[in-house]
């Protein structure tokens, strides 16, 4: 009698241990796909803040000039846009190997052997991108063209936002997406960068904040991404983790 | 009879061990679910470490072309392989890529044994004007080693980062990471502003001493000249804005924010910077007093640039100087230029002009000062269609008279290039004289009067202006595309995210 019910008391316990260890698991895989999410919106953005030629902000429809920001909250209405170099040569997607998507717009094999760029009467001029193609002045400093002058401004706007994923899963997910400068049509469907950012359990916002560096703004930019997650069994906040990156510039800003 | 107690022992054994058992289970679940999404965050690292990586190979790759600069003035006479380059296709050797050895690729260590495993550099353009001088791309390809071949659970973070997870290093696994950088340099011509120091700059003591510029190739922005180009436009409309000044100068130790350039209430057409020392949180800019003659909005204190001093050349073969030291001859090509060591100091002198049609060249290394004196005999003349390059070991005095400016000149200061070569100099001017020249020499202290007026280009190691008067300086813009290249700079940048790996 008293071995059955020390043996019943024992497995209650382990039955009792073993859930809590469960939903301890699932809490911290939780937490750490948060974590994650944190991670990969920060490592997107200061990707493309690195390598971006102007940078903006987007709000009911209206792009403006974004140098100096204060704590700029990316959502479904207020959109981070990023103006990088059109550096590909073409920016339909294609997964092929070395497709014109993947290759850069001038790639060495093209200007070595390409009509285009082996017909200057001038044989040090060939083998190169012509200097019109080539190079410009912005700001009345010399600067990369990227493009040629019919093709636009050597430009391309991503455009970080939030939203559903579709009219049909109501997941609520941060985007990445490509533009042409002067559309509002993508060069390809948004892609979600980051899901489940806004559930029961948790929520991720996305911030950006400009800084000066000396006296000229814009150049400097902090990027923070922070989770909150709510696994108390009140189901209530605990203190968020928040991630910070800060990036410089590295282009001459165009705007 | 009694049972034996070793049954009950056995009961409490198998008890123990199927606890065990459990909670094993219990751990290795755990750890089943969850170090793959901890996994992530390593190959995180890996990620952002392959990017300096990749950034440190692209600079560099800056460096080694900064190097080969200092080695010679033309960019297409370069010694890549002497420096540890080589061609990746040896039939295209003017503007083709040339990457450098393997065995001279910097490592950069670290636990994840990050190291730059190529580093190339082609002509990416050449400007269509003569001498066709280039632009290089210099791209960078760096990695880091991954903590395993085993993915994270999010593909996501696969698509950004792009990992080789199945990488093979002959027969052993081989995961890692690769990112690429590519950064277009464009030639860092030696006077690419107007006025630059290494310490103090003082400009004139009012709003008549003007410091603007213009283009002596370009006809709507100068007047006529002579045959060498445009000289300064006597129409403000013509005038341009980028008469830009800028100074190295330190602040004093312990000290944050104050003035680096004494404006002096002069006009400035142009970016006024410096090298710290204005207060991002006030609107004013302390890094510059007296700017009430500059535009507030170009004022800036991000200017971090070197200017090396230059010593003096050293030539095998020299020609016999002429009678009175003057009157000197040209070579007919910056290779066959006629070269002059003056063993003392030269005064006012001429260059004869070569014959009408052809362009001469000549160098002279002044070992004492060259001191041009006063009066009307204190001209220094360069022909239109001369290019003059003169190196002073002493100190520079161009008096009250006219260099490069008077009738017989050029009036174009790429024209006269001027390099003060001394561990310490002076270079003055005085009265009412006109000086058209690029004038280089970090180790010279440039006083010139209040009435003087300079064409052209001065780096120094300070300028100052003595006096008030209606003088001022013009920048010629002609020089910032042309002439000696001092070094390469970055002109763009790119972290190239999608080609094949």
């Amino acid at each position: 009698m008293v071995a059955s019910g020390a043996g019943l008391l024992l497995v209650a316990l382990l039955a009792s241990a073993a859930f809590a260890v469960q939903k301890s698991i699932a809490a911290t895989s939780h937490y750490v796909t948060g974590v994650n999410n944190e991670n990969r919106l920060v490592d997107y953005v200061a990707q493309d803040l690195r390598r971006a030629l102007r940078v903006g902000t987007i709000a009911s429809g209206t792009y403006a000039t974004a140098k100096n920001l204060s704590s700029f909250s990316v959502n479904e209405t207020s959109i981070l846009a990023i103006n990088i170099p059109d550096y590909y040569g073409s920016n339909t997607p294609d997964n092929a190997r070395a497709s014109t998507f993947k290759s850069s717009r001038y790639p060495r094999s093209s200007l070595n052997t390409l009509a285009v760029y082996n017909s200057n009467g001038v044989a040090l001029l060939n083998g190169c991108v012509p200097w019109a193609e080539a190079a410009t002045t912005v700001n009345s400093k010399p600067a990369t063209r990227f493009t040629p002058a019919a093709s636009g401004n050597g430009e391309i706007q991503v455009r970080y936002f939030r939203g559903t994923r579709s009219a049909s899963d109501n997941t609520v997910c941060f985007f990445r997406t490509e533009y042409p400068v002067t559309s509002n049509t993508p060069n390809f469907p948004k892609k979600d960068i980051a899901e489940r950012i806004a559930d029961t359990t948790s929520s991720t916002i996305l911030l950006v904040s400009g800084y000066s560096v000396g006296s000229t703004p814009g150049l400097r930019y902090r990027i923070q991404s922070s989770f909150t997650p709510r696994f108390r069994r009140t189901n209530t906040s605990t203190a968020g983790t928040e991630q910070y990156v800060e990036v410089s510039l590295r282009n001459p800003r165009r705007d | 009879m009694q049972r034996p107690h070793a049954s009950s022992l056995g009961s409490v054994l198998i008890v123990t061990i199927m606890t065990i058992a459990i909670f094993s289970l219990v751990i290795g679940a755990f750890y089943s679910a969850l170090t793959p999404k901890y996994r992530s965050i390593y190959q995180g690292a890996s990620w952002q470490e392959s990017l300096h990586g990749a950034e440190a190979g692209a600079d560099y790759g800056l460096l080694l072309l900064n190097q080969l600069a200092a080695s010679t003035r033309n960019p297409d006479a370069y010694d890549w392989t002497a420096n540890q380059w080589s061609y990746s296709n040896a039939s295209y050797a003017s503007n083709g890529e040339r990457t450098r050895d393997a065995g001279y690729l910097p490592a950069l260590g670290g636990s994840n044994n990050v190291a730059v495993t190529r580093l190339a550099v082609d002509v990416y353009t050449r400007d269509s004007a003569p001498p066709y001088t280039p632009w290089f791309r210099i791209r960078s390809t760096a990695r880091a080693d991954l903590p395993g071949k085993y993915v994270s659970v999010d593909s996501r973070d696969s698509e950004l980062r792009r990992m080789k997870l199945t990488a093979k290093n002959g027969s052993f696994d081989d995961p890692h990471v690769t990112r690429t950088v590519e950064l277009i340099a464009r030639p860092k011509f030696r006077f690419s502003r107007a006025i630059t120091t290494a310490q103090d700059m003082s400009l004139g003591d009012s709003a008549n001493w003007v410091v603007d510029s213009f283009d002596s190739t370009d006809t709507a922005h100068s007047d006529p000249g002579t045959i060498a180009g445009g000289v300064y436009p006597s129409s403000a409309a013509e005038r341009l804005a980028n008469g830009t000044i800028a100074t190295l100068k330190p602040l004093p130790a312990g000290t944050t924010y104050g003035s680096l350039i004494n404006g002096n209430d002069a006009s400035v057409a142009g970016d006024v910077l410096t090298a710290g020392g204005d207060d991002p949180g006030t609107t004013a800019h302390e890094n510059v007093s007296d700017s009430s003659g500059m535009d507030q909005a170009r004022i800036r204190d991000d200017f971090d640039e070197e200017i090396p001093p230059v010593t003096a050349p050293v030539w095998g073969v020299v020609s016999g100087n002429p009678p009175g030291n003057t009157n000197f001859v040209t070579g007919n090509s910056p290779a066959t230029s006629t070269r002059y060591i003056i063993r003392g100091n030269l005064g006012a002198f001429a260059v004869t002009a070569p014959a009408a049609g052809t362009t001469g060249y000549v160098e002279i290394l002044v070992n004492g000062n060259l001191d041009s004196g006063n009066g009307n005999v204190a001209d220094i003349v360069i022909p239109p269609n001369v290019y003059a390059t003169i190196y002073v070991g002493g100190n520079i005095d161009f008096g009250n008279g006219d260099v490069n400016a008077n009738a017989a000149s050029s009036k174009v200061a790429s024209h006269l290039t001027v390099y003060g070569v001394n561990a310490t100099g002076t270079y003055s001017a005085s009265g009412n004289g006109t000086d058209i020249l690029a004038f280089y020499g970090p180790n010279y202290d440039v006083t010139l009067g209040g009435t003087t007026t300079t064409v052209g280009s001065i780096v120094s190691k300070s300028y100052g202006t003595s006096g008030s008067g209606n003088g001022g300086f013009h920048y010629d813009e002609a020089l910032s595309r042309t002439g000696d290249i001092a070094g390469w700079t970055m002109v763009s940048y790119f972290d190239d995210a999608r080609t094949d790996l």
